[in-house]
């Protein structure tokens, strides 16, 4: 710094540093009121554990409260009262800020120390109350009664540290001192308001005061860190990157764990306590500001800062008010280069309570005419100006951070029952992370098992030596132990545990890296060999290299070595990866070209019904093509036999080429799949699935069907598929030839045997081969070999049966060759019709259109008047179609009884009608789901639903459906799927009870019933009967009872009225938005489109369709990401219950992007850099070279992508879940070059890590982190 | 031996103090037929759960050394538990895996604890601490039957 003085007193000999002047007297109180006043609305605290967040005027409020509530027991200037309120909470900081304003100084205890310790603590300090976890008040003594602001001159804290004599020492800080070192550091780090700081530390420790005032001297936010975050490097790393932390003050030993990436993100870095390695600056190298600290409690938190750079780290330069000398035994400045005692004057002094201790350690330095300094014990020397930390004068050392003083030790380990003398030591283990060692002189046979139980007790929290019976202790002249003369490496001993194999042998290695050359059996307790919490975070560090699914809790759970070995064997291993830059090859060029195309195909089903239109209406604008090119352009690529053509064109002149193999990320096979995909979307065929059409379609792509064979999903475009004769797939099935797992493209043949059965929406992996008669439940994740005759179920798939259980030993009787014909064109003639039902629909608003053109004398005109009329037409349009899929759906479904029928009969043809039918409708009558009006609805369509109950948007046959009142069906759930086996279907209806919870994408076979207040969780299958009071998670399910979300009645289950007006007003909008943005848009392509064929005719048209349709995707992106902004701004962690308006602007921009977004963007965008850059938009943060094909994405900001991760179609992102209809959202990470398969769901605040795989129909759990490198399966995920 | 109880419980508990013949003893007792039995054992104490339905019960050392991560919900995670409450809620999950049945089926990082549900209740199942001697902890979870749950 500039303004320091470097003053050399040749009269001593000596020298000294000295900071700038003090700030004028001032108090913390003052210093926040100031911030507050500045920047009252920003963010002053965040606990992101609730979702809970003061702003400076909010926090003010808080801190007040409870300083009226002190004031009023009495308690005000002069007083102390204790804080143990638990870290990582803002109920914390509020504490601390309330006693302040009280005007009393606050005595912090961490709050998992022992009762004994706290009651020392307190005692000592001779609190007058103690605020506690839910802020209430412990009354001990009365009061001083001197309520009012505090002065400078008054205490701030009371902080207590290790003694020597056993008894902790507090030590207290006037406000005048801490509202200097606040001013000091100001001067030297700038923060920005709203910058993000975190509370990590416990306040039990001074160098809390750092980070809570560095962040409220500059109107910044402290985030509450929860203790997790400190105890776990990987979890505290994850930390500060979710919560997009740039601030951190911390001790060396955690800041040397970070890796690269989080350093990245950081720009301001404060360490101290310990010394500071070197290694830490090169680490720091680049962005981030990295700084030395040095300082103890008696001084105010921090007396001396330097900046770190390439070289010897320093100790630095005073801060502002504080000064340093290096003084020798007498007390008299030592010489530039020589080695003093570090003694400090100025501002920062504190006192300590103990008058007798104060004295002696504040004694005046007469050499330098100090009237009070304090000694602090450490040694330094300056060398060419800087300060260098040179060792301790005495017995007190740093360990974790944490001062201790080896005499509180040595008095513990003297009153432990059997010992006659110990003492203890701090060593340097070969990893260099630092040992406490207890030496004990014992009577007899050493039990060092109940001497660590004693010492528990009586030592802090945290602090577990490794204890070591000695026959006597080195002793110096003086008598006193020479600590330095103790055992040190220890004997390895008779130590077996590497006799049990390479990986004992391996594992021994890495302990004794962390505790040095102990003695290490299969018996050995890692903790009872003095591991600390830092030691058991590094050594699962460690571990996880190779065991990427080790935790720390894993080694808490099995501390015992041989036991430890024995859990590693059975985890899985690192998997390599290969290096990102193979993913990014040629998606530049590549994917642009085929969204281009993929637009051209899908640009006939606007210029069909245009050129019909035209020709039916002449308008002075438009020309009239002839009546075969219209018949050419409908049957070419907008009819469903077109369009079978056509996919079956392109499949083979795509990806003609590709087999069965592994082919690279990103690569040209890779490239060539996406298109097809892009291009099955824009020449959809869904309409076939389950008819004949579905398998004549197969087989043109490839596929080998034997007879009888029965696809009720329509098959990927390369079909590397055999199905046996009778083989049956149900609806939904993601049948993969091929998917991404890491690096790699996976293709593979799918073989499913002779009358074996795939259930509704199940997944099957590349390479999969189903026996002969394998019966798989609904809802499974198929791989490998499933041997013939079993039943299988579950993610992955476990046997669980003997296939055919329930089913008629018989194939069920096939039709006639003439009545199959007869059949199929039957069917053929249904795909044809199923558009007729929208086509009437929108006869009246066609009508209205006409009028309008020809009222109108330009193109331009009637389009802007037709979007004037949009909410019209759509409402005329949706609602004469509604009312005719409802009679049609009704009358499908009459006469259809649970039980066996024929999938070749009429009740067959029925089934699939309706269920193309309610398809459709949930596309064209979206406003109707997830919406207040949806129980209605379903019941005009056959469903028997009960009162109050919310259902989003089921998938299933309505008319199976009943559901009693006050229940919740989250989205895509599916009730009811029509099973198929060797020719027959099973039909059934589901039942589910009052105030059930179905989870989104939850499955219910038929016949299934749910009992009342029952639940069946996210993405779990519901075993058949759920019993009332249940609840269930996981395919197969298990039970899982749980704690119930409460929440306010009045805005869950029983809302007034007016909320009810609320919501239907913002349902009315949030229908009316989307539904105009969609009129529109159609508009203005269709009217793009015209003036298009009257310049060129239907070429031109084709062949610069892009145009218009990329201007309605940037229109579709423009209106949705708008909405999102204006609507919600940032989506933030929260609770929130269902009627409220947080949730109902939250489905508004839900609709925008399903809806407008969806349907305009999306079937171009998924897997591209346009998606990235949508999502982007929105809030969302997505790396470079991102691959997400998933729309499944809700609160935008929230969602974390990191670069080249991949995420598959249909993955949930789901950041909020709705359990008892309390909407709790949270952020879910997808590390870099994670992978997603198919129906993934990640929950909220769950992190895939980095290279992380999680294979098809998996579910992370909330909150749960999957390491880096592993591969996981299941519901719930588990390591695979 | 001396019977412990727990409210609304349709069954028996018994605590047995007696360090030699605990095991033994908590074997040798007598149920009516059908009832389901659970017993847990930690040190010279044993607890003998038997009731006419799903019943589990658990007894633990109030000792530290539980690590949240082993043993927490990341719900409850961020709670902070300390280790008595960690102990508390670990012995009730204990009591509650034992009573679903396949105890190794669940997680207990994925078990919400059956100490915090409200009022000792989470749809059919009950839950309730008991009154052990001091340094213990321990849980009886039970299932009441269906046609029961209000």
């Amino acid at each position: 710094m500039d303004t320091l003085r470097l003053e050399r007193r040749p009269s001593a000999g000596g020298c000294l540093l000295a900071g700038p002047p003090a700030a004028e007297p001032s108090t913390l109180v003052e210093v926040f009121a100031r911030t507050c006043a500045r920047h009252g609305d920003m963010v002053a605290l965040e606990e992101p554990g609730s979702g809970r967040s003061y702003r400076y005027v909010e926090l003010d409020r808080a801190a007040g409260a409870l300083a009226a509530r002190l004031a009023t027991a009495g308690i005000g200037r002069g007083d102390r009262v204790g804080v143990q309120v638990p870290g990582g909470t803002a109920a914390l900081y509020v504490a601390i800020l309330g006693v302040l304003r009280a005007g009393a100084a606050y005595v912090p205890v961490e709050h998992g120390e022992s009762a004994e310790r706290a009651a020392a603590v307190f005692d000592e300090a001779e609190v007058q109350a103690v605020v506690g976890a839910e802020l209430e008040l412990e009354h001990r003594r009365p009061g001083r009664r001197r309520p009012g602001r505090p002065a400078p001159s008054d205490d701030a804290w009371v902080i207590f540290t290790s003694g020597t004599t056993g008894r902790p020492k507090g030590v207290a800080v006037t406000h005048r001192s801490a509202a200097a070192f606040v001013e000091a550091e100001a001067q030297r780090w700038q923060l920005r308001p709203g910058e993000r700081v975190q509370g990590a530390l416990s306040v039990a420790f001074d160098a809390s005061c750092e980070e809570m005032w560095l962040a409220w001297r500059h109107g910044a936010t402290l985030v509450a860190t929860p203790r997790q975050a400190l105890l776990d490097p990987e979890v505290g790393e994850a930390w500060i990157r979710e919560q997009r932390i740039t601030v951190v003050s911390t001790v060396p030993s955690v800041a040397v764990l970070w890796a690269a990436a989080t350093w990245h993100q950081l720009r301001l870095v404060i360490v101290g306590g310990e010394p500071c390695p070197e290694v830490l600056a090169e680490r720091a190298a680049g962005s981030t500001e990295l700084w030395n600290t040095y300082g103890p409690t008696e001084a105010t938190v921090v007396t001396t800062a330097g900046r770190v750079g390439p070289g010897p780290v320093d100790l630095g330069t005073p801060l502002a008010g504080h000064a340093v000398a290096l003084v020798d035994a007498g007390g008299v400045p030592v010489g530039e280069g020589e080695t003093g005692e570090v003694v400090i004057a100025g501002v920062g002094l504190g006192r300590y309570l103990d008058a007798a201790l104060d004295r002696e350690r504040f004694a005046p330095l007469e050499a330098l005419g100090w009237r009070r300094a304090y000694r602090t014990g450490d040694l330094a020397r300056l060398e060419g100006g800087r300060l260098v930390f040179a060792g301790r004068r005495d017995d007190q050392v740093k360990l974790d951070g944490r001062r201790l003083e080896l005499g509180e030790i040595d008095a513990a380990l003297a009153r432990l029952p059997g010992v006659r003398a110990g003492a203890a030591a701090v060593r340097e283990t070969p990893s260099g992370s630092h040992v406490l060692v207890a030496y004990l002189v014992v009577d007899g046979a050493p039990d060092l098992v109940s001497a660590r139980r004693h010492l528990e007790a009586h030592l802090p929290v945290g602090l577990r030596p490794l204890l070591v019976a000695v026959p006597e202790l080195p002793r110096s002249t003086s008598g006193k132990v020479a600590r330095s003369a103790l055992p040190w490496p220890l004997e390895a001993g008779t130590g077996d545990l590497e006799a049990g194999g390479e990986l004992a042998s391996w594992l021994a290695g890495l302990v004794r890296h962390e505790l040095g050359p102990v003695p290490l059996g299969a018996g050995s307790d890692f903790f009872a060999l003095g591991g600390s919490s830092l030691a058991a975070a590094r050594l699962a560090t460690a571990i996880r290299r190779r065991f990427p699914t080790m935790s720390v809790g894993t080694l808490y759970a099995h501390p015992v070595l041989g036991d430890l070995v024995a859990v590693l064997d059975r985890l899985p291993r690192a998997v390599t990866t290969a290096p990102a830059a193979g993913r990014r090859t040629r998606r530049r060029g590549v994917q642009p070209a085929g969204v281009l195309v993929a637009m051209v195909l899908v640009a006939p089903q606007f210029l069909v019904p245009l050129l019909a239109f035209n020709a039916f209406v002449h308008r002075p604008w438009s020309v009239t093509v002839p009546w075969w090119q219209l018949a050419a352009l409908y049957a070419g690529l907008v009819s469903v036999p077109g369009r079978i053509v056509a996919l079956v064109a392109l499949r083979w002149a795509v990806a003609g080429w590709i087999r069965p193999g592994r082919y690279r990320r990103g690569g040209a096979a890779h490239l060539a799949l996406w298109f097809l995909d892009r291009a099955a979307e824009a020449l959809d065929v869904g309409a076939i699935a389950g008819t004949a059409w579905a398998t004549r379609f197969a087989r043109l792509l490839g596929a080998e069907l034997a007879p009888g064979a029965r696809l009720g999903t329509v098959p990927p475009l390369l079909a590397l598929l055999t199905l046996g004769s009778e083989a049956s797939v149900e609806g939904e099935v993601h049948l993969r030839t091929w998917e991404v797992a890491g690096d790699e493209l996976v293709v593979g043949r799918l073989v499913v045997g002779a009358g074996a059965r795939i259930g509704a929406r199940s997944v099957v992996e590349p390479g999969a081969v189903v026996g002969a008669g394998v019966e798989v439940e609904p809802g499974s994740a198929v791989r490998g070999v499933l041997p013939p005759g079993g039943r299988w179920q579950g993610s992955p798939a476990h046997l669980v049966g003997t296939a055919g259980e329930g089913w008629p030993d018989e194939p069920a009787p096939r039709r006639s060759p003439s009545a199959r014909r007869r059949a199929s064109l039957r069917q053929a003639a249904l795909v044809l019709a199923l558009p007729i039902p929208a086509v009437v629909a929108a006869l009246p608003a066609l009508w209205i259109v006409l009028a309008i053109s020809r009222s109108s004398p330009a193109l331009w005109t009637s389009c802007l008047r037709v979007v004037a009329w949009s909410p019209l037409l759509y409402l005329l349009t949706a609602v004469p179609y509604a009312a005719l899929v409802a009679v049609a759906v009704r009358l499908l479904g009459r006469g259809v009884r649970p039980g066996l029928h024929p999938a070749a009969s009429s009740t067959g043809d029925r089934l699939w009608l309706a269920g193309q039918l309610v398809d459709g409708a949930r596309q064209l009558l979206f406003p109707l789901y997830g919406s207040m009006l949806t129980p209605w609805w379903l019941r005009r369509l056959g469903a028997r639903i009960g009162r109050n109950t919310e259902v989003s948007t089921p998938v299933g046959l309505p008319f199976l459906l009943h559901v009693g009142d006050g229940s919740f069906v989250a989205d895509d759930v599916v009730l009811a799927p029509v099973l198929s086996w060797r020719g027959w279907l099973r039909v059934g209806a589901v039942s589910v009870g009052d105030r059930a919870f179905l989870g989104n994408s939850a499955l219910l076979e038929p016949g299934s019933e749910v009992g009342d207040d029952a639940l069946v969780g996210v993405a779990s299958t519901a075993p058949r009967r759920v019993p009332s009071g249940s609840s269930w998670l996981g395919a197969p399910p298990i039970e899982l009872p749980r704690v119930r979300e409460a929440g306010p009645i009045g805005r869950t289950y029983a809302p007034g009225w007016r909320l009810k007006l609320g919501r239907a007003s913002m349902e009315a909008v949030r229908a009316l938005v989307p539904a105009v943005a969609w009129v529109a848009l159609i508009e203005g392509v269709i009217a793009a489109f015209d003036q298009l064929v009257t310049s060129g005719g239907i070429g031109l048209a084709l062949l610069l369709a892009p145009v218009p349709l990329t201007l309605a995707a940037l229109g579709a992106w423009l209106v949705t990401a708008a909405g999102k902004w204006l609507v919600v701004g940032r989506f933030r962690e929260g609770v929130h219950p269902l009627w409220s308006w947080a949730v109902w602007r939250t489905e508004m921009v839900e609709a925008l992007h399903d809806h407008v977004a969806g349907v305009w963007l999306r079937p171009f965008a998924a897997g591209t850099g346009l998606a990235n850059a949508y999502l982007r938009s929105m809030g969302a943060e997505v790396g470079r070279s991102a691959w997400c094909e998933s729309w499944s994405v809700t609160e935008f900001d929230l969602v974390h992508l990191d670069a080249d991760a991949y995420v598959s179609e249909d993955c949930d992102l789901q950041t909020h879940l709705f359990h008892d209809r309390m909407r709790s959202t949270g952020a879910v990470r997808v590390g870099a070059g994670a992978t997603l398969g198919p129906r993934c769901v990640v929950l909220p605040g769950a992190a895939v890590g980095a290279g992380a795989v999680l294979h098809p129909r998996s579910l992370v759990m909330r909150g749960e982190e999957l390491p880096s490198g592993s591969a996981w399966q299941g519901v719930p995920a588990v390591p695979r | 031996m001396r019977e412990l109880v727990a409210e609304g419980y349709p069954g028996t508990i018994a605590l047995l103090e007696d360090a030699e013949a605990t095991r033994g003893a908590a074997r040798a007792l007598s149920t009516p037929p059908g009832w389901q039995v659970c017993r847990s054992y930690r040190g010279r104490l044993a607890l003998v759960a038997a009731a006419p339905t799903r019943v589990g019960v658990d007894l633990e050392r109030c000792e530290p050394g539980l690590h949240p991560a082993a043993v927490c919900t990341p719900e409850e995670q961020r709670l902070l538990p300390d280790e008595a409450t960690r102990a508390r809620w670990w012995s009730s999950k204990e009591a509650l895996a034992k009573a679903l049945g396949d105890a190794r089926a669940y997680e207990p990082s994925r078990l919400d604890a059956p100490a915090r549900w409200p009022a000792g209740r989470s749809g059919r199942w009950r839950c309730q601490a008991l009154a052990l001697p001091e340094g213990y902890v321990g849980f009886v979870v039970w299932e009441v039957p269906e046609r029961h749950v209000p």
